[in-house]
């Protein structure tokens, strides 16, 4: 066979392996968004260093009247705040952690699926909370309370 | 095509097929955990 030929075959191959190879990277961000992380599996995630998972939570910052309360009342450790899940909500301490770029799980109030489909365009890799910061509470996990306090440089960021 | 083309191209062509053959796989497990909306927008 001609060898410019030859050249142009082996390169189309690859062309539509590396295609089909891209096809199904998508696809699996996709399926991997769609599927919501249990609590006690963020859990283990945050006991997996090279996770570098970011936990971000929608619920406003305090509410004195729901159950499960706010993200002042109670958290999963480490969250960072995003109130509504709209950037200028942020306060100030916690402006600038939140990246869009590393995996995330999203915590709202009861993990509904409609609040995290609204939020989840802002992140790449993305999962909800299954059953929310309600699940997290009642499977009594570790919590934390307060104001969202940046750590210091050095001690890593807003990830678990 | 030189010698290093010939065993290149063949090379790269079965790294990719055996990632798109494990990527597809693991796609397949995924698919059992996700709701099914999301199952149904990967099979079309």
């Amino acid at each position: 066979m001609n060898g410019r030929i030859a050249r142009l075959l082996a390169v189309g191959v690859i062309g539509v392996l590396s295609a089909m190879v891209a096809s199904a990277g998508m696809a699996r961000t996709e399926l991997e968004n769609a599927i919501p992380v249990t609590p006690k599996g963020l859990l283990a995630l945050a006991g997996n260093k090279g996770a570098n998972v970011q936990v971000v939570d929608l619920r406003k910052l305090s509410d004195d009247d729901d159950d499960v309360g706010g993200y002042q009342d109670a958290r999963v450790p480490g969250a960072l705040p995003m109130p509504d899940c709209d950037p200028a909500k942020v306060p100030t301490a916690a402006f600038g952690r939140i990246r869009a770029d590393i995996p995330t799980v999203l915590v709202s109030r009861d993990g509904d699926a409609a609040t995290f489909a609204r939020c989840r365009t802002a992140f790449l890799r993305v999962r909800n909370l299954e059953g929310g910061f309600a699940a997290w509470s009642e499977a009594g996990l570790p919590e934390e309370d307060g104001p969202y306090v940046a750590p210091k440089a050095g001690a890593g960021g807003g990830c678990l | 095509m030189t010698r290093f083309e010939k065993f290149a191209y063949p090379a790269i062509a079965v790294a990719l097929l055996l990632a798109w053959f494990g990527l597809s796989r693991g796609n397949e497990a995924l698919r059992t955990q996700a709701p099914a909306s999301h199952v149904a927008r990967g099979a079309r």
